[in-house]
C-alpha cells in the first residue's frame, strides 16, 4: 500500500496539518498515532492562546492562529462549546522595572501589527481585576483576544474533519523507524514490522521527534522537558484572564468549565532526548510551589480544592521555536515539532502554511526561518516573551 | 517531614491491625484516615462474625471496632492522623496528607494501603434520584447515627451486604418490601442471615431486576421485572414496589486510586471486585516497600482483612530488622488460607487463585 | 396524641421485642399502614443504643432545623426529611445522599457560603447555614 503522505503523530500539529493537506486535495493521506489522538503533549497542556509575543514574526503568526481559532468550530463543523474557545485575555504581569520596560517595548511592536494590547498600571490592574494581588507588580499588559481552548476537543475536531476529507487515521499504531534510501524518504516501519510506503513523510511527534529522526541518522536538536500543571474543582466563572509572568514563570486561568488550571516551570531542567528517559510522573514539590504562588497572586481563591495534578512534556529546541519544514538531507521528509510550550496555540496557524510548504505552493506567511537548517547556519530565532 | 517506619493508609479492620502488628514489633507507625473516627466500615456492622473465637468470631463489628481502635490509640508507637485525607502518592516515596491549610509530608520506609472499597452502581432509569442509596450509606446512617433515611425499602442484591442490611433495617424498625437479585440463586449471603429475613416476612425475589425509579424529586416507587436464565426481561412479570428508598447492594470495588498513581501492577478479576493490585501472600505488591490489605486488595470481609493487616504489619516490621515472631507470622498466613477456603464463597476463592497465578511485573 | 399513634407505639414495642428475639415478624408487614409520617431518628434498637447528643440549631435554605452536634451535615438533613442536596450541573436534576464516604459528589452543598462541601463527612455545628447547591458553586 502506498500513500502520498504519511503523517506521524496525532497531536494538534499532526491532525491540523492532515486536515489542511486533505482540504487541498493532497492525495492519499495516512495519519499514524501510537496511542490515541491528543495522548501526548497536546492533551497535557494548559491550552492557552496568545498573540502577546515579543518578535514581529511570532506576533504575526499568532495573530493568524487566533483568527483561525475564532472560526474553528464553524470551519470544522464541531460544537463550539466543546472546542470551548474562551477569549478572556492574557494579563502579563511584570515583577521588576526592567521587565516592565521590555513589556512596554513589546506592546509597541504588537500595536504595529494590529494586536491592540493595553498597558495597565498596577492601580489599573487592581481596578480591572480586583482579585489580582499587585504587590510587587510594576505594571501589566493585557490583550483581550488572548484566551484558551479545549485541547482534547480541538484535536478531536481536527481529526474528525480530516477524516471527512478522506484522511485515514490509525490509532494505537506505533512507528518504530523511518525508512529511506539514497533518493530520499521511502516510508515508515511499524512496531509489528510492517512497512508502509509514502512519497512524503511528516514527523509531528513532539518530544519523540529526536528519537524517530535518529533512526535514519539525523540528529535533530529537540528534547523533552517535564512541566507540571494542576487543576482545581470547578466553580462558576469569576475570573476571566490568564494571569502570567514570564520572569516568575506562573500562569493561572479559569477554564470555561469553571476549574482553574495553573502551572509553573520545573526547578530542575532535564534534557531528555531518549523516550526511555521521559518521566511525566507528578511531583509534590510542584504542588507546594504552585499552591504558594496562587495564594500570593490570587489570594481570594486559596480555598479552592485541587482535583488533579499531572505532568507533560515540553518539546524544546535550542531557540525555543518549532523545527518545521523540509529536512534537506532526506528529500520527501518533513518535520513539524518543537513548539517549546507553544505547540497547541501555534498549531492551527502553522498548519495551512505547512500544507502549502509540503505541496510546493507559495507560503502565505514566511515561516522558512523555522527550518531545521537554521541551526547549521547559526541563525537562531529569538523570542523574549516565553515561560520556562 | 514525618519519617515513620511504617505508614498505614486507612483505619478499618485491615489498617488498624497492620498498625498494631507493626507497632507491637517495635516499628514507628503513622496511620491516616479521612474519617474522624477509627474503625472504617466495622462501625456499622451490628451482626456477629463467623470464624474463630481468637479472630473475633461471635463478636459484633461495632465491638471489634472499639476494641481495636482503643488498642491503636493506646499504642504509643502509633501516631494517628484522623479526619485528614491522603491526597497523593509520589514516585519519590513521599506521601501528602491534606490538613486544613497545609500539606503534611510523610516519607515512610514501608507503606500499607488499607483504603477499602467503594460501592458499585448499576444502570436503571433515574438512578440518580434522591432515595437511591448505596447499601453502605444506609448502614452508616442507621447504625452510626441512628437515622433512617426512609420508611419503605427495596434492596437490590442478595449478597452478604444486601441481606445483612435488610436484617439491620428490620432491627431499626423499617419496612423492607423485598430483596431482589438478578441471579437465580442467593448471592454471597450467609444462609443464616437469609433465613432470618425470610422468617421475618421479607421476600427474597430471585431472577428479578430493577428497571427504574420514579417520583417527584425523590423516589416514590420502583419498577422491577423478572429475567430469564440469559438475563432477558420477561414481559408480564413487572412488579411495582411503593418504596422511598432503594438500597443498592450490588457489590464493591477496590478504592485503589493511590495505587494507580504509583503505577502498581493491577489485574482485572471480577470475582474480587474489578481491578485488584497484584500481591503475594504477605500483601506485598510489585513495589517492594508497598503492601495492600483488606478490601483494596480484593473484596473479601472483615475477618480476612484483619488477618491480612496483621501479616503485612509483621512483614513490614521484619523487613526493617525488627524482631518478629516468625512462627506466629507463618501461622497467620496459614490461618488466612484456611479461613478463606472454609468460609468464603467459591467465587472469591477462585478469584484469589487466579490472582495468585498472575505475574508481578518489576 | 391521636389514638392511632398509641396503637402504633404499643405494636411497635412488641414488634421490636420480637425482632430482638429474632422471631417471626409477619406483624411488621401488616402493621405498616399504621406507621405515622417520618420518624427518622431511631428510638429503640435491639442492639445499638444512641446516647442523646447535644442538640444544635442550623439553617437549611433559611429554615431553622435541629440536629445533633458533630453528626455529618447530610445525616442531620436526612433526619429532617430533606432529600435534595444539590442539582446536577447541566440538567439540574435533584441529587441526594448516596455514598456516605466522601467519594461520590452527590452531596455537595453550600455551607456558610463555601460551595462544594462534602456534607456526608463534614460535621454539623451550631448555627451553620446550609444551602442546596444549584450551580458549580460561587466563590465569595
Amino acid at each position: 500500500m502506498t500513500y502520498d503522505i504519511i503523517i506521524i503523530g496525532g497531536g494538534i500539529t499532526g491532525v491540523s496539518i492532515a486536515y489542511e493537506l486533505a482540504k487541498k486535495k493532497a492525495g492519499k493521506i495516512l495519519l499514524l498515532e501510537k496511542e490515541f489522538l491528543s495522548a501526548g503533549s497536546s492533551g497535557s497542556c494548559a491550552a492557552g492562546i496568545r498573540a502577546q509575543f515579543g518578535s514581529e514574526f511570532n506576533i504575526g503568526l499568532m495573530k493568524l492562529a487566533l483568527e483561525k481559532f475564532e472560526v474553528l468550530a464553524e470551519e470544522l463543523e464541531y460544537p463550539a462549546d466543546r472546542i470551548g474557545l474562551w477569549q478572556g485575555g492574557y494579563l502579563v504581569m511584570s515583577s521588576s522595572q526592567p521587565e516592565w520596560e521590555s513589556l512596554k517595548a513589546r506592546v509597541i511592536v504588537q500595536h504595529r501589527l494590529n494586536v491592540m494590547t493595553e498597558v495597565l498600571t498596577p492601580g489599573e490592574v487592581k481596578y480591572r481585576f480586583p482579585d489580582v494581588n499587585v504587590d510587587g507588580c510594576f505594571g501589566a499588559t493585557y490583550h483581550s483576544k488572548d484566551g484558551h481552548a479545549d485541547p482534547f476537543y480541538t484535536v478531536f475536531a481536527y481529526g474528525k474533519a480530516a477524516e471527512r476529507f478522506g484522511v485515514e487515521i490509525r490509532k494505537r499504531t506505533e512507528v518504530t523507524e523511518l525508512v529511506r534510501d539514497d533518493q530520499g524518504i521511502k516510508g515508515v516501519r511499524l512496531a509489528d514490522g510492517d512497512t508502509i510506503e509514502a512519497k512524503q513523510v511528516l514527523v509531528a511527534t513532539g518530544a519523540w521527534t529526536h528519537h524517530l529522526m535518529k533512526t535514519i541518522g539525523l540528529d535533530i536538536p529537540l528534547w523533552g522537558e517535564r512541566h507540571e500543571i494542576l487543576i482545581t474543582e470547578p466553580v462558576e466563572r469569576v475570573f476571566s484572564p490568564m494571569v502570567i509572568s514570564f520572569s516568575l514563570g506562573y500562569y493561572i486561568q479559569q477554564r470555561p468549565h469553571g476549574s482553574f488550571i495553573m502551572g509553573l516551570p520545573p526547578e530542575q531542567k532535564h534534557r531528555w532526548f531518549d523516550p526511555a528517559q521521559f518521566d511525566i510522573s507528578p511531583t509534590w514539590g510542584f504542588l507546594e510551589r504552585m499552591s504558594d504562588t496562587v495564594q500570593r497572586i490570587l489570594p481570594r481563591f486559596k480555598g479552592l480544592n485541587i482535583v488533579r495534578q499531572w505532568a507533560g512534556l515540553y518539546e524544546i529546541t535550542p531557540d525555543s521555536h518549532h523545527i518545521i519544514g523540509p529536512i534537506e538531507e532526506v528529500p520527501g521528509l518533513f518535520s513539524a515539532a518543537g513548539g517549546s510550550g507553544h505547540g497547541f496555540m501555534y498549531g492551527p496557524g502553522l498548519a495551512p502554511i505547512m500544507a502549502e510548504w509540503m505541496l510546493g505552493q507559495s507560503l502565505s506567511y514566511d515561516i522558512t526561518r523555522l527550518n531545521y537548517q537554521r541551526f547549521a547556519k547559526g541563525e537562531l530565532v529569538i523570542e523574549p516573551a516565553v515561560v520556562g | 517531614m514525618k519519617e515513620p517506619d511504617v505508614l498505614v493508609v486507612g483505619g478499618g479492620p485491615a489498617g488498624m491491625n497492620a498498625a498494631l502488628a507493626a507497632a507491637e514489633s517495635g516499628a514507628s507507625v503513622v496511620l491516616v484516615d479521612r474519617f474522624a473516627k477509627l474503625g472504617g466500615q466495622l462501625v456499622k456492622q451490628t451482626h456477629k462474625f463467623f470464624g474463630w473465637a481468637d479472630r473475633g468470631a461471635g463478636a459484633r463489628g461495632i465491638e471489634l471496632a472499639q476494641k481495636w481502635s482503643h488498642a491503636v490509640l493506646a499504642q504509643p508507637q502509633v501516631e494517628t492522623y484522623l479526619g485528614k485525607e491522603m491526597i497523593g502518592a509520589y514516585r519519590d516515596g513521599i506521601w501528602l496528607v491534606a490538613d486544613q491549610e497545609k500539606y503534611i509530608k510523610i516519607k515512610p520506609k514501608r507503606t500499607v494501603i488499607a483504603t477499602g472499597a467503594s460501592e458499585k452502581m448499576i444502570l436503571f432509569e433515574n438512578n440518580d434520584l434522591p432515595g437511591v442509596y448505596g447499601a453502605g450509606a444506609v448502614q452508616t446512617l442507621m447504625n452510626s447515627y441512628g437515622i433512617l433515611p426512609g420508611e419503605h425499602y427495596l434492596i437490590v442484591g442478595s449478597g452478604n451486604v444486601g441481606v445483612i442490611v435488610a436484617y439491620q433495617l428490620l432491627q431499626a424498625g423499617a419496612v423492607v418490601r423485598a430483596v431482589i437479585d438478578v441471579l437465580p440463586r442467593l448471592g454471597g449471603a450467609y444462609w443464616v442471615h437469609a433465613a432470618k429475613i425470610q422468617r421475618a416476612g421479607i421476600p427474597i425475589l430471585l431472577q428479578r431486576t430493577i428497571t427504574g425509579v420514579y417520583g417527584n424529586q425523590k423516589v416514590e416507587r420502583a419498577e422491577t421485572v423478572g429475567v430469564d436464565d440469559k438475563f432477558r426481561l420477561i414481559p408480564g412479570t413487572e412488579r411495582t414496589f411503593r418504596v422511598d428508598v432503594v438500597c443498592l447492594a450490588v457489590g464493591l470495588t477496590p478504592l485503589s486510586d493511590l495505587l494507580f498513581e504509583l503505577g502498581i501492577q493491577e489485574y482485572y478479576i471480577p470475582e474480587l471486585g474489578g481491578f485488584v493490585p497484584w500481591h503475594d501472600q504477605t500483601g506485598r505488591t510489585n513495589r517492594k516497600d508497598l503492601f495492600v490489605v483488606g478490601d483494596v486488595s480484593g473484596i473479601e470481609e472483615a475477618t480476612t482483612a484483619s488477618l491480612q493487616g496483621r501479616i503485612a504489619g509483621l512483614t513490614a516490621a521484619s523487613d526493617l530488622g525488627y524482631a518478629v515472631d516468625e512462627q506466629m507470622r507463618r501461622r497467620l498466613i496459614e490461618a488466612l488460607a484456611e479461613f478463606r477456603c472454609s468460609t468464603l464463597s467459591q467465587n472469591v476463592c477462585s478469584g484469589l487463585d487466579r490472582l495468585a497465578g498472575k505475574e508481578a511485573s518489576q | 396524641m391521636k389514638k392511632e399513634w398509641h396503637v402504633y407505639l404499643a405494636c411497635d414495642k412488641i414488634a421490636r421485642l420480637l425482632v430482638s428475639l429474632e422471631m417471626n415478624l409477619v406483624c411488621f408487614q401488616t402493621l405498616e399502614r399504621r406507621w405515622p409520617t417520618p420518624l427518622r431518628r431511631i428510638k429503640i434498637h435491639p442492639i445499638l443504643t444512641f446516647p442523646p447528643k447535644p442538640k444544635v440549631q442550623f439553617f437549611f435554605e433559611g429554615e431553622q432545623m435541629e440536629g445533633a452536634e458533630g453528626e455529618p451535615i447530610a445525616a442531620a438533613l436526612v433526619a429532617n426529611g430533606i432529600s435534595t442536596f444539590r442539582e446536577s450541573v447541566d440538567l439540574h436534576r435533584p441529587r441526594g445522599f448516596f455514598c456516605a464516604i466522601g467519594n461520590c459528589s452527590s452531596c455537595l452543598m453550600v455551607v456558610d457560603d463555601v460551595p462544594n462541601v462534602r456534607t456526608c463527612i463534614v460535621p454539623l455545628h451550631q448555627g451553620m447555614r446550609v444551602q442546596v447547591q444549584r450551580d458549580k458553586g460561587v466563590l465569595k
